[in-house]
């Protein structure tokens, strides 16, 4: 069954001290557990705060810096294949992907907290601008403000693993996640798409928006001079639209111009 | 100051006495030990009631425990149960949210027959959630910048399943805390919005001071519908870390003291009320606000809090306001006795928590012309941490959840997690005071002992009032002694009514009447509570017939210490002011002394860090060296330094604490001999600089900020060695 990894402190040493919280075990282990295990959160002078998901997922609400701007309605998932996303929620764009170590809370959870950044560890840590991913009109059309994203929660399967919901003009878009132990060079994405024939008519999904897209082989794309590449999964009834504007390229997939019309998959490499 | 070293004294010989009857085997009859008690109190009492002037509290404070004892819930050492939010589940567990995001569900809190409660990982991950409301199987919590419902849908007691019901702009502050959300019955949630802080002291947003609103509605109540719409209920607010009901189901909130906040209180909430902190006013204009107060309307020119009342319209008085370090330094959550008797005589009464000073206070609600106020006592002590949330048991005790993280408590611990049980045992206690239209009513939970409630020497009635200004928190002004022309005492002994010479309008009364003993000869657990007069109820005077005692006019001058805020004194620093002689140094010395001719041998500075501390741990000078120290104030709490003599900090802190409404006064620096040198109190943003020449005997010399809740983490040490 579900085996709970939570949270580890470290010192400044890396001398790892791990605790596992093991639900659905018998009383007597945890307790265990819990004399053998020293204070998870110790606050002597210099020790870090490190979330480490073990075998499972682990969902943190933060405030994450990008660019300079601190984002403050964020979430870090930290999955115990060690590929780790975060998302800002407020537009429903994955603005960080990265490997290795997981999270660092300590200005979050360090007296008062006044910093209060989650600082995502490991090594290669991708970042993308939060855009709004569901578009009405073309990325030219700056006369008509795109409705805003509302974000509606989310649900964790039995690993903690967790599928997002939000709504953005009536249509509703359920958005999971994830990567597995096979590929860890890749983050897989399925977006589901609820609308009507009203709200649904112009709506675009925007899988990318930056300063360079090239296609390289149909369904795929490299961004940035392959800072990343998209790979599309979902069958098209046409190639996705590579649409120029003032601030750079945006690549487009019309609801309507999905094969199966309420999904879309792909992946990001990085 | 003789009192006290004789209270000292008493209390160590009591203490003694106890000891050796303890260890003697010696069964203490339980009227002997009160009789003891007596004695040593009336010894006490002689000396601290007998002068005039004397605000210094006296209470049985370890009698507390013979009618409310703490019982502490055991957290596994793996666990940091920093208590954010509490609620007992319908199966009688208890939920807890911490602030580092988690949902814990305990098993057994009560830890019946001694055994180990069980703690069980219901979520993880959430955003500071600083409150807990449950129903019909679902959590509510305000997380940074949503409300959200958690829930179990396949019921492995694991939460899957997170809705985001609304969501508000942030700006990121870290004390952009939301309290709550509270369910009320009318099935909206009700959160407060802390305002985010500005850092660096009351000037740093030049017009609002060290608080500010950074994103709308910041400093506001809100209302948030089921289906997820966000009503802007109320502004003014500052840091609003209590949020509930009372016992009737009306929205009350508590706040702290700061800027714009003289003194923390409890007040009831109304759509439209604005409580005063001017920066939430910034969101005044937007759509669906609730106050139009525009902040011209605000005046700059510091009036008495009672000068606001209908000055501007929608300005709410605060019910009961709490004098600061008197009763509570940073006031959080609170619950209605609503349990009928089952947890002692106070039903109705609200139990409000204190984060700085680990304590619960309890407030006695009326109302009077359509406006809740009321009185407030103290109520009990020494809780393990600083008390953030209080939560009914279905066994009529109170969970106490607490964490000092940031702004450090006298408790002993950094977080916990308690209960407070009612043993069945009566105290005796000034149960209620109620305003009458010339005085004041005293309702006691036991008879009176009519000779002593008859004495008006056995009472000490003050009233006074706090600045509304930008600086932090205030001084006390205007401070009255009342005097009492008549007392009647109630057919049942219970109450008793007294007259006084004027009552003002909008004051605080404090109202002490140590002397009164109870039919059976019991002194009061606490001899003193605080009653907020802003209204005064019409209704028929005490007629003064043969029934009612009268005291007619002596020639007393009349003692008024009329200070008004604006004639306050600035402390500027004269630098060139040649006052004293090395060997004529006052003990709060703010000029350089006439004769350092080359200035000081050693200047030291010491600064503040979050968490009550000094900056500067210790530091080393040789005896007999001249020196320059100054308090840098970069807090957001006011401060001050007091050099004690070696081994006698803890004393002098204690001591300060027990100053009263006088302890603004006297820069909460009691007199005692104990204290070699001091800064006033220094509010943030500001220093002051204290010359003194060091002692001549070598030693460790502590100072201690003696500021009320400050004393036992906020110290460092002089090492005066050759």
């Amino acid at each position: 069954m579900t085996v709970t990894a939570y949270f580890v402190r470290a010192y400044l040493n890396k001398n790892w001290r791990c605790f596992s919280l093991l639900t659905k075990i018998p009383l007597l282990a945890f307790c265990f557990v819990c004399l053998i295990s020293n204070p998870i959160w110790a606050q002597e002078e210099g020790n870090q705060i490190i979330l480490v998901p073990q075998n499972r997922t682990i969902v943190q609400r933060c405030f994450l810096k990008l660019d300079g701007v601190k984002k403050t309605f964020c979430v870090a998932v930290g999955e115990p294949n060690k590929v780790h996303y975060a998302v800002d929620l407020s537009t429903g764009t994955i603005v960080k992907i990265w490997k290795g170590d997981f999270l660092e809370a300590t200005t979050m959870w360090t007296g008062r907290g006044q910093e209060q950044l989650a600082e995502p560890l490991g090594n290669n840590i991708l970042t993308v601008q939060s855009y709004s991913p569901v578009i009405f009109n073309d990325l030219n059309n700056t006369t008509v403000e795109n409705p805003p994203s509302l974000f509606k929660g989310y649900k964790l399967d039995d690993d903690g693993s967790p599928t997002f919901k939000y709504l953005i003009d009536g249509i509703e878009v359920v958005d999971r996640i994830w990567s597995t132990e096979e590929d860890t060079q890749k983050l897989n994405r399925n977006v589901k798409f609820s609308y009507n024939s009203t709200n649904g008519k112009n709506a675009k999904f925007l899988l990318a928006q930056e300063s360079s897209i090239k296609r390289i082989k149909k369904n795929v794309y490299s961004i940035n001079d392959k800072n990343y590449i998209i790979t599309i999964k979902s069958k098209l009834k046409s190639e996705p639209e590579i649409q120029i504007t003032a601030s750079g390229l945006g690549l487009i997939i019309p609801l309507a111009g999905l094969k199966d019309g309420h999904e879309l998959e792909y992946s990001i490499t990085w | 100051m003789v009192s006290v070293e004789v209270m000292n004294l008493v209390m160590q010989i009591k203490q003694y006495i106890m000891k050796k009857m303890i260890s003697s085997g010696v069964m203490i009859e339980h009227n002997l030990k009160t009789l003891v008690c007596i004695i040593m109190y009336l010894c006490c009492s002689v000396f601290v009631y007998g002068q005039d002037n004397n605000h210094m509290h006296h209470d049985l404070g370890d009698e507390e425990v013979k009618y409310y004892r703490i019982a502490t819930v055991a957290i596994p050492d793996s666990i940091k149960l920093e208590v954010g939010g509490l609620a007992e589940l319908p199966d009688k567990r208890l939920a807890v949210s911490t602030r580092m995001g988690e949902i814990w569900i305990i098993e057994n809190a009560a830890m019946e027959n001694n055994s180990e409660p069980i703690f069980k990982l219901f979520a993880s991950g959430l955003h500071t959630p600083l409150g807990l409301s449950y129903r019909d199987n679902a959590f509510y919590v305000a997380q940074r910048g949503e409300l959200t419902k958690i829930t179990d849908t396949n019921g492995d007691d694991i939460a899957d399943n997170f809705e985001t019901i609304t969501t508000w702009p942030l700006s990121g502050n870290y004390c952009e805390y939301n309290h709550g959300p509270i369910l009320n019955p009318d099935g909206n949630f009700y959160i407060n919005f802390n305002l985010g802080d500005n850092g660096g002291g009351a000037n740093s947003e030049p017009f609002y001071g060290e608080m500010g609103s950074h994103a709308a509605w910041r400093g506001w109540m809100v209302q948030v519908t089921p289906d997820g719409k966000l009503n802007p209920y109320a502004a003014g607010l500052r840091s609003p870390a209590g949020i509930g009901l009372n016992s009737t189901g009306d929205v009350f909130y508590t706040e702290n003291q700061g800027g714009w906040v003289g003194t923390g209180y409890l007040s009831h909430v109304e759509k439209g009320d604005f409580f005063g902190h001017p920066s939430s006013l910034k969101s005044a204009n937007l759509s669906g606000s609730t106050v139009k107060i525009d902040t011209s309307s605000i005046p700059r020119d510091k009036p008495l809090l009672h000068e606001m009342a209908g000055k501007i319209p929608g300005f709410k008085m605060p019910s009961v306001r709490f004098p600061h370090g008197v009763l509570g330094t940073s006031l959080s959550g609170f619950v209605p006795d609503t349990t009928n008797g089952k947890f002692g005589p106070f039903t109705d009464q609200l139990f409000v928590g204190d984060a700085g000073q680990a304590n619960i206070m309890r407030v006695f609600l009326e109302k009077v012309n359509g406006e809740y106020q009321g009185a407030v006592f103290p109520f009990k002590k020494g809780f393990e941490s600083g008390i953030l949330r209080l939560n009914w048991a279905s066994d009529n005790s109170i969970y106490v959840g607490m964490s000092d993280r940031g702004w450090n408590s006298s408790g002993p611990k950094r977080y916990g997690l308690q209960r407070l049980v009612w043993t069945g045992e009566m105290p005796f206690e000034i149960k209620t005071i109620k305003a009458q239209p010339d005085g004041f009513e005293l309702e006691f939970t036991m008879p009176i002992n009519e000779k002593t409630a008859i004495d008006p020497s056995n009472y000490l009635v003050t009233s006074f009032d706090y600045a509304y200004q930008q600086e932090y928190g205030s001084d006390i002004y205007e401070k009255k002694e009342g005097r009492i022309i008549a007392i009647k005492v109630s057919n049942n002994s219970k109450k008793v009514r007294f007259v006084l010479d004027e009552l003002r309008n909008g004051f605080i009364y404090e109202i002490q009447c140590g002397g009164i003993r109870s039919a059976k000869g019991n002194l009061l657990l606490h001899d003193y509570g605080f009653y907020s007069l802003n209204n005064v109820p019409t209704g028929n005077s005490l007629t003064l017939d043969d029934s009612v005692i009268q005291f007619p006019e002596k020639d007393v001058e009349e003692k008024l210490v009329y200070k008004a805020p604006v004639k306050q004194v600035v402390q500027k620093t004269k630098k060139q002011k040649v006052s004293s002689q090395s060997d004529n140094l006052k003990m709060n010395q703010n000029s350089p002394p006439a004769d350092w001719d080359n200035g000081p041998d050693i200047t030291i500075t010491i600064g503040v860090k979050p968490g009550l501390k000094y900056d500067l741990e210790s530091f080393n000078i040789k005896p007999n060296d001249r020196v320059k120290l100054e308090l840098v104030n970069t807090d957001d709490m006011q401060h001050n330094l007091v050099v004690t003599l070696p081994g006698s900090a803890d004393m002098v802190g204690k001591t300060a604490l027990s100053l009263g409404i006088d302890g603004t006064e006297k820069n909460w620096v009691p007199d005692l001999k104990e204290i070699l040198f001091h800064t006033k109190i220094v509010p943030p943003g500001s220093t002051e600089v204290i010359y003194f020449v060091a002692p001549s005997t070598e030693g460790d010399y502590e100072y201690v900020c003696t500021y009320p809740g400050h004393y036992l983490s906020m110290r460092g040490k002089m090492k005066v060695y050759k």
